[in-house]
């Protein structure tokens, strides 16, 4: 449904979908696509990327206000199921372009030639299904990290950017801040010798309840929000966008703290091991005897979750040289250490360097470099933090084959790998 | 069905009671299954979930590899309580839900008559559990229910293309066209999942309307094995999805055919080519249509180069790659440069060398910072040699520009020749230029040659200046305190007879952090030499640790101080606290306000410390909330009370 909006209905073609002529006007105009300074250049209103912002909860505020801000992105549509959401959401965009437009349908979005990029900040149960139809339509797509719920909605988008030739970032942007891609850095090349163990900080959310059913309120259209989810009666508490818990707590929607947290520190934790095309083997859950949740690789590396000494930091890599502690807010310490601050050399291996995730992003859409979170790298990131959790609930080890993305020894197990979408909500391919 | 609250409370105790207990062959014990249903159907929602919770751990461990015989006791179990009907829906949704891990062929009776309930919320969660059903019975129940119309089609469809099997293939081809234009689109989603879909969806096409005209094409592109169709997709598609995704699966079929398909679209009308299909036929392609994309390069447009240069940069390594990039970046425009020399970071050699050092003298701040990155990044043996040869000798230009590529990468011998430029050459350019490089890739033995600049250059020099600032920055990144104190007590002792160097020498004393710097300051101070004394309240403000704020308190205590270097020592407390970053200890930080606080009665010094805690975050706030003892003024500035 679309929201009333009469000031400016121009319909605007993008930049890739206007052709060679209008590339040429793009780029006759001095703009710098390096991503840091996307901001400055000045191009014409015509070769702006059109953006959609569908999911207007806590995480999409930040998203908002960076493509309004940017002179290369103008945002001319904003989803939500939830009307006074979305209304807020659109009153915010309505500032800079008054010709955005709201929707209580994702579809409606997604039908709309002018859009060429789509950003996806919903709950987790919900990015598969709106990033592979997005990419279907031709749309390049931000999703919100984890990038999936289940292991086998990651491949169905990993094949979805390469069959419609897309460009897709997730949103793990701790590998565009200079402290983690240095961590990784020294990893990767050795310095602090054969990598034993990986301590990672996630934290905890309450536990998920049941709730007796609530009426749904006016203008929610609750059906959809719960989409592919199983049924349940709403409950505000059930759809609360929450930081500490919320949607977060359950399982149907999210994959509580190993898709949280471990969506960000698994993922530099796979980044530093140089294994984002494959993942770790085994994965053990905290038990009464052992009151830790870890995973290994095949080369015995141990990533242990919220246990032992972090010296204070959200990750430690250990190895049997040194050792390498980071965090958000530039925080990086080593042992030795002069690590931290010495300067690769020719032969080191030089990580994939940004320092704006959204920026890295737009930069694809107009150039189609591949940005430092594609599908295949979030996949396999959200498949730990996913085994981890099947792990946790079935309260048994599970062994994974990443070569060929199986759980091995475990049928049932193994059915987890996926889950039933309800009537109506069919992952798109 | 609803239970009185006495009912409840009796089987939530037996529950809790249960709990551990095992069950006859493998099956939930009795009391334990009556007590997590009785939470079920209970008005405790924290303990329904509980319930929910138990009876998923007892699924899962009837589930563990080899249990084949607890998982079919415990599946009867769970089919008598879906037959008895009479959990309430969210229990019954939630008993269904366990047969997605060990629904066997026993399930599909149950199942199967589920599909028509009342409620079409349990109706729908048997057909989620069919589908998940590993059983040959399951696909015929779906198949039976597409028939009859129970439940929603759409879903059904959706479970039936997660079977595979070629009876579902049929039966769901049998469907369309359908009325219902969404019907139609989830039946041909589910069709296109078929790996042997082919034939049927080519026939669809013919018949179906022209609204479902994209949806299968798209069906068809990701099973067709038929390259006429593919190649005619790619040029006549109906969208740019389809021309894109066809052209893709072109180069899959056949790769020389595919390379070929492509250098034809693009030789026809290279502006009609998507920005994409350059993209991916470089990064996912293969030599022929990475041949056809390079042999087109002069027709393209700037976006396709620019497509062209990000795809190169991401794949390979080959000379081809390389030369392709340096001829884009050959360019006055500026963006597509600024790619291009991306691109070269990552797959250039020494070839790309002299685009890159040219780069390095752009007006453009973009393009020299890639350039320097790019530099940096090169992965050719041969660059070192060059830029180590290059800097060394032969024109001030060429080696002040070679330098400072020097200091972009980090060669073996680079520091060692950098040491020796900045101390010993001829130009003074090339000095400077040393000097500069060294703060990227000085290590502990550059501590030595800067510390002579500061030692031997003029008081007005530039040279002392910026050997003064490198050291500083230079020790910040190594972090190597010691060795930096070794080199500043020998400079010290050097210096002593020209006390102009010994005053600069002292000045970024800081960058040697250690108990035995501020042990020489102490000394130091108590000379009683005014102008050292200057000095070292410049110094101990920016102290790394707060060592320098002790040293600084301990001064302000020295009967021998006057007033004004008292308050000038309580004023560096106070900015040293306020300069402290996140490595330094929170406890550090409050012992030394906490004591320069203590017995201090100076309303003036007490606000030069008490200043510094005003914007105080929340990280300090929460500590100050768990110091009973402390100063309250101190607490209160903290706190912003």
């Amino acid at each position: 449904m679309t929201t009333p909006n009469l000031k400016r209905d121009e319909s605007r073609r993008s930049f890739l979908k206007k052709g060679a002529t209008a590339a040429a006007t793009l780029f006759a105009a001095p703009m710098v696509l390096k991503a840091q300074t996307l901001g400055r250049g000045q191009p014409g209103p015509n070769s702006r990327i059109n953006v959609a912002l569908i999911g207007q909860g806590l995480i999409m505020k930040g998203h908002r206000a960076y493509y309004r801000g940017r002179s290369h992105t103008e945002v001319v549509a904003v989803c939500d199921v939830d009307r006074g959401k979305m209304q807020f959401g659109l009153d915010e965009c309505l500032r800079e372009n008054n010709a955005c437009k709201g929707y209580l349908d994702f579809e409606e979005v997604m039908a709309r030639s002018d859009v060429d990029a789509v950003v996806i900040g919903t709950p987790d149960h919900w990015h598969a299904a709106l990033a592979i139809a997005a990419m279907r339509s031709g749309k390049d797509v931000y999703v919100e990290k984890p990038m999936t719920l289940t292991i086998a909605e990651g491949k169905a988008m990993v094949a979805a950017e390469k069959r419609y030739g897309r460009i897709l970032q997730v949103g793990s942007q701790q590998r565009s801040e200079r402290a983690f891609r240095k961590a990784a850095e020294i990893v990767r090349n050795g310095w602090i010798g054969e990598i034993k163990e990986v301590y990672c900080g996630l934290g905890s959310f309450p536990p998920a309840s049941d709730y007796p059913e609530q009426p749904i309120p006016e203008g929610f259209n609750y059906d959809k929000w719960l989409g592919p989810a199983p049924w349940e009666p709403y409950h505000k508490a059930r759809v609360l966008g929450n930081y500490g818990g919320g949607w977060r707590s359950f399982w149907e929607y999210g994959s509580r703290k190993n898709g949280d947290w471990g969506a960000h520190h698994y993922d530099i934790t796979q980044w530093a091991l140089g294994m984002d095309e494959s993942g770790p083997v085994y994965f053990e859950p905290a038990t009464e005897g052992k009151p830790y949740q870890h995973f290994e690789y095949a080369s015995g590396i141990k990533v242990i979750r919220d246990y032992g000494d972090r010296k204070g930091h959200m990750i430690r890599f250990v190895g049997t040289e040194g050792e390498v502690m980071v965090s958000r807010g530039g925080r990086i310490d080593t042992t030795p250490v002069r690590l931290a601050g010495q300067p690769l050399g020719p032969n080191d291996e030089r990580l994939y360097k940004i320092s704006d995730h959204r920026g890295n992003w737009v930069e694809g859409v107009y150039t189609r470099k591949t940005p430092i979170c594609p599908a295949t790298v979030g996949h396999r990131t959200a498949t730990i933090c996913q085994l981890a959790g099947i792990a946790e609930r079935l309260k048994r080890p599970i062994k994974w084959d990443p070569k060929s993305e199986q759980i091995l020894d475990d049928p049932a197990a193994a059915l987890w790998m996926d889950r039933p979408r309800r009537a109506g909500y069919a992952l798109p391919v | 069905m609803k239970f009185s609250s006495t009912y409840i409370r009796v089987a939530a105790a037996a529950f809790a009671l249960s709990l551990g207990s095992q069950g006859a062959f493998g099956q939930i014990a009795k009391d334990r299954l009556s007590g997590i249903v009785a939470q079920l159907k209970g008005e405790d929602f924290k303990g329904r979930y509980e319930a929910r919770m138990v009876l998923q751990d007892e699924v899962s461990k009837a589930s563990v590899p080899g249990n084949e015989a607890d998982a079919r006791a415990v599946e009867r179990q769970i089919l008598s309580l879906l037959n008895e009907g009479d959990l309430p829906v969210g229990g019954t949704l939630w008993v269904l839900r366990q047969l997605h891990t060990i629904g066997s062929g026993d399930s599909v009776d149950t199942l199967e008559s589920l599909l028509s309930s009342e409620h079409p919320q349990v109706a729908d969660a048997a057909r989620m559990a069919l589908q998940m059903n590993t059983s040959p019975e399951s696909v015929k129940a779906l198949l039976r229910a597409l028939d009859t119309k129970k439940a929603d089609r759409r879903g059904i469809v959706d479970s039936i293309a997660q079977k595979g099997s070629a009876e579902a293939l049929k039966g769901l081809v049998a469907l369309l066209p359908d009325e219902d234009l969404e019907f139609s689109k989830a039946a041909l989603l589910a069709v296109s999942q078929f790996d042997d879909s082919e034939k049927a969806l080519k026939k669809l096409r013919e018949t179906l309307p022209s609204s479902l005209g994209e949806a299968v094409e798209l069906a068809l592109v990701n099973v067709t094995r038929d390259w006429k169709l593919c190649s005619e997709l790619a040029n006549r598609g109906a969208s740019d999805s389809v021309k894109t995704a066809a052209a893709l699966r072109c180069l899959e079929l056949n790769s020389r055919k595919g390379g070929r398909l492509i250098g034809e679209l693009l030789k026809k009308s290279p502006s009609a080519v998507s920005v994409e299909l350059i993209h991916m036929a470089i990064l996912d392609g293969n030599s022929a249509s990475q041949k056809a994309v390079l042999k087109a390069s002069n027709k393209l447009d700037d976006a396709q180069k620019a497509a062209l240069v990000a795809a190169l940069g991401a794949g390979k390594r080959s000379s081809d790659a390389e030369k392709a990039v340096l001829k884009v970046a050959d360019t006055e425009h500026e963006p597509l440069k600024l790619q291009a020399i991306v691109a070269l970071g990552k797959i250039g050699s020494r070839a790309s060398l002299p685009l890159l050092l040219d780069a390095l003298e752009s007006r453009s701040r973009e393009i020299t910072e890639e350039a320097e990155r790019s530099l940096g990044s090169l992965k050719d043996a041969a660059v070192d040699e060059e830029l180590l040869a290059a800097a060394s000798k032969g024109k001030e230009a060429k080696r002040i520009n070679a330098i400072a590529a020097l200091g972009y990468r980090n060669s073996e011998g680079g520091t060692a020749l950098l040491n020796e430029i900045a101390v010993n050459d001829k130009s003074e350019e090339a000095r400077e230029a040393a000097v500069d490089a060294l703060e990227i890739v000085g290590d502990a033995t550059s501590f030595e040659t800067l510390i002579a600049l500061i030692v031997s250059e003029p008081a007005k020099g530039g040279l002392r200046r910026d050997a003064q600032s490198v050291i500083k920055r230079m020790s910040l990144r190594i972090g190597d305190s010691a060795t930096a104190w070794t080199a500043f007590e020998q400079g010290l002792f050097d210096a002593k007879e020209n006390r102009e160097a010994y005053d600069a020498l002292l000045a970024v004393i800081d960058s040697a952090p250690t108990k035995e710097a501020i042990d020489y300051l102490r000394r130091s101070w108590k000379t009683g030499d005014e102008e050292l004394r200057k000095t070292i309240l410049r110094v101990l403000p920016v102290w790394r640790n707060w060592d320098g704020g002790h040293l600084l308190l301990e001064i302000a205590k020295d009967e021998s101080t006057s007033s004004s270097d008292v308050s000038a020592c309580y004023k560096g407390i106070g900015r040293l606290i306020l300069g402290g970053g996140d490595r330094d200890s929170i406890d550090g930080k409050f012992d030394l306000a906490e004591a320069a606080l203590k017995d201090n009665r100076s309303a003036e010094n007490r606000r030069a410390i008490l200043a510094a805690f005003k914007k105080s975050g929340r990280q300090e706030q929460n500590y100050a909330r768990r110091q009973d003892s402390m100063d309250p003024e101190l607490k209160a500035a903290v706190l912003g009370e």
